[in-house]
């Protein structure tokens, strides 16, 4: 693999993201995790666009690191502003903590140990205008429109759900 | 492609639900301060229309929608696809029916309660119906975002709120690892239809990690041990009749999905790979002896029916192992456990419901607290008493024929000792089940006795008796469902 | 256009972001910031998908990537309610505090 500006672009964008990944586990005020993780989805973005997927790219930073981390900083002004210890301090949890890590790093090995035996052959070529808008949106509304009709049934019932939630009466006496 | 309105026949069951969900918040919209069990009445209705739909549509031919093959269409309409959502149906109506008294006494008596349950049966029924992963994969967060909101419901317990954020933050947690198999099962197989992966040979390492992915999602769904650590404290919290619907909706949705995956791609895999079968067979072991274990020594009912419930899906697994080694009943046996099973549990909730406290909170909810009720409410006594016996596999009961075919099936797939374990377990679960009807039944009454008469009411009374009815009736004449059961695997290609 | 990173790279990397999520799910103890953690597996996941949807030249892929946005919205909604929710019962989301049922 020569150095190419790709292979430049996927070395800054992939270790950029594993360093805001990190940060969203181990900084303890949970407002600064969650800039953590908008620089964690704006890497991945980038990492879209390496991939040809400019839509999904600039959907990623629309939906998620606007809309939904925007909602999460809310909640988190909303709620709380007290720092916490990342790990219990309680001897029992401290101790369970290496064997949280030890079950994660098992399922991380046997993936990349998949991954590597997988044998994974050349990609296919992309037709050139893959990835962009009307490409996305003529397969969404060909060939998904059911996914589609039931996306707008999901995202009723996330209202309806929300809004139940938090207006919840007091039982009458 | 154009849709024509005629193409959409096959899916009016969901239709109508969606359409009568949409009815419920509307009327809430109107409503004031009226009356809501008009609101329960409409559910039922709707769901009990729709269960008839689905039965009366039995025996007609295969429908594919949105798609030409099975390769390529997301939903596939057939008779499996029709009794799973009559089944799904069922466990809604049943809820629906124990819910009014129970919602008006924790404050969550409005169209929305009815509304959430029906969205549920939807996402239900089209994970029953998924022709692809991806499908299942929206018909699951369908079901799984409406019944988090519906654990979450009861106003006067704090236990509630906290029971909602337990199940939601496993929820989602199994989400990201359902999500991460089926991406990888894309990346091997370039596609995500369950046709596709059923012409895969095992050996790719990236199908067979897609597919354990996919598998720990079911078993945190499914509460199989080591996954099941939230449902004993979501069992206790949800409102009761949430919890009956959760513990046989959910479970009967997503073992008719693993069914519907074991004779695609999983049951090919497992036979020509052989680290299916055993890991298969360790989880339901695990979760029989764990969950009868556990269930033994609670002290709170709703506990104990959580753990036992687990305890039922690790039965439940026995039969997938026995589907996935190419034994053609086990997957009629566990249509038919699922439906013995829904009807019991749900009856079980009833009879809880019935004696819900107007104040709630743990303590009523333990043994000591129904003591004397079997003889100071005889008909209550009698229905508690037919359940536990059911739950536990004993004749005349819908619950001895399921676990008779679903152990059955296990020793023609020639996994004779996984029948014996899950004998084994049945038996713990006699101690615990009597336990029950012990309380119901013991003399010492502690005074002042219990005034469990708080939730009363016509609708509650007809879906216990409903329950009983049929748990009854599949003990004594099995053999219609059984056939129903039957053409709804034929309709697999079995 | 042939691409210069193999998908492998990329597969690397998801798993990694993933194990971290899963990590932060199991070891945090703030309620939002465990969700926060999901949020990013179901990234690592969204980032095998588009990079298998490259691989494939599918664009079927980024369909599902589009779908599972939609998915992670309904969900944070209402996730984000129960916290709320909890936070005004117990004025604390942290997850060592759901300690009032008791097997």
């Amino acid at each position: 693999m020569g150095f190419t500006p790709e292979a430049l672009l996927f070395a800054v964008f992939s270790v950029s993201s594993v360093i805001a990944a990190l940060g969203v586990v181990v900084i303890r005020d949970p407002v600064k995790a969650a800039l953590s993780l908008i620089a964690c989805f704006f890497s991945i973005s980038c990492l879209f666009v390496l991939q040809s997927a400019e839509l999904l790219a600039v959907l990623e930073i629309l939906v998620y690191a606007g809309a939904i981390m925007v909602l999460f900083v809310f909640v988190i002004m909303l709620v709380e502003n007290r720092d916490e210890a990342i790990v219990n301090p309680a001897l029992g949890q401290r101790l369970g903590v290496p064997l949280k890590l030890a079950a994660v790093a098992l399922v991380a090995f046997a993936l990349l140990n998949g991954v590597r035996r997988a044998g994974l052959s050349t990609p296919e070529d992309l037709p050139t205008d893959f990835g962009s808008v009307s490409s996305v949106g003529h397969e969404f509304f060909d060939n998904f429109l059911f996914h589609f009709e039931v996306t707008s049934v999901l995202l009723l019932v996330g209202i309806v759900g929300a809004v139940v939630i938090s207006k919840r009466r007091k039982p009458q006496t | 492609m154009s849709i024509s309105l005629p193409a959409l026949e096959p899916l009016l069951p969901g239709l109508l639900l969606v359409g009568v969900a949409i009815l419920l918040l509307m009327y809430e919209v109107f409503a004031g301060q009226a009356d809501r069990t008009y609101a329960a009445h409409l559910a039922v209705v709707g769901l009990g229309l729709s269960m008839f739909l689905s039965l009366k549509a039995v025996g007609t031919p295969r429908a594919l929608l949105f798609g030409t093959d099975l390769a390529n269409a997301p939903l596939i309409v057939d008779d499996f696809a029709r009794v799973a959502s009559a089944l799904v149906a069922a466990a809604g109506l049943v809820a629906a029916l124990l819910s009014p008294s129970y919602a008006k006494n924790a404050g969550h008596d409005h169209g929305e309660y009815y509304g959430l349950i029906l969205f549920a049966v939807v996402g239900m029924m089209i994970m029953s119906m998924a022709g692809d992963l991806m499908t299942f994969f929206l018909g699951l967060e369908t079901m799984s975002i409406a019944v988090y909101a519906l654990t979450g419901l009861r106003a006067h317990d704090p236990r509630s709120t906290e029971a909602a954020l337990k199940y939601f933050l496993m929820g989602a947690f199994a989400t990201g690892f359902l999500l991460f198999g089926i991406a990888l099962v894309y990346g091997a197989t370039a596609s995500v239809s369950l046709a596709t992966l059923a012409t895969f040979k095992a050996g790719s390492p990236l199908l067979t990690l897609g597919i354990a992915l996919i598998l720990i999602g079911f078993a945190f769904k499914v509460a199989a041990v080591p996954f099941h650590m939230w449902a004993p404290d979501v069992y206790e919290g949800a409102p009761t009749p949430v919890t009956g619907f959760m513990a046989v909706g959910v479970k009967a949705a997503a073992f008719i999905a693993l069914l519907r995956l074991v004779h695609s791609g999983l049951g090919v895999s497992a036979q020509t790979d052989s680290t299916w079968i055993p890991i298969l067979s360790a989880l339901a072991v695990l979760t029989i002896l764990v969950g009868n274990v556990l269930a033994l020594v609670q002290q709170n009912v709703k506990r104990m029916l959580a753990y036992s419930s687990v305890s039922h899906a690790g039965y439940l697994l026995i039969g997938v192992v026995a589907a996935a080694r190419g034994e053609a009943s086990a997957g009629s046996a566990i249509i038919f456990y699922l439906t013995s099973y829904t009807f019991m549990t749900l009856g079980a909730f009833g009879v809880l419901t019935f004696l819900e406290r107007k104040e709630g909170g743990p303590e009523s909810e333990r043994y000591g607290a129904f003591a004397g009720i079997g003889f100071r409410h005889p008909a209550l006594g009698m229905a508690m008493s037919l359940f536990m016996v059911a739950l536990a596999g004993m004749p005349p009961t819908g619950g001895f024929f399921g676990k008779l075919y679903l152990f059955t099936a296990a020793i023609r797939a020639e996994e004779t000792w996984l029948a014996l374990v899950g004998i084994a377990g049945s038996l713990i679960s006699v101690y615990y089940y009597l336990r029950v009807i012990v309380a119901f039944y013991m003399r010492e009454v502690p005074e002042p006795g219990p005034t469990p008469t708080a939730t009363r009411s016509a609708q509650l009374t007809l879906g216990v008796a409903l329950a009983a009815f049929f748990v009854l009736q599949l003990g004594l004449f099995p053999a219609p469902l059984l056939a129903l059961t039957k053409s709804a695997m034929l309709s697999l290609g079995l | 256009m042939s691409p210069a990173i193999p998908v492998e790279n990329y597969l690397y990397l998801a798993i990694v972001l993933f194990s971290i999520g899963a990590a932060g799910v199991l070891i945090r103890r703030n309620a939002i910031v465990v969700f926060m953690c999901i949020e990013l597996m179901l990234n690592a996941a969204n980032l095998v998908l588009i990079s298998f949807a490259r691989h494939h030249a599918d664009p079927a892929g980024h369909i599902y990537v589009l779908l599972v946005m939609a998915v992670a919205a309904a969900e944070v909604a209402v996730g984000l309610a129960i916290m709320i929710a909890m936070f005004r019962e117990r004025k604390s989301i942290h997850v060592d505090d759901l300690r009032d049922m008791h097997g």
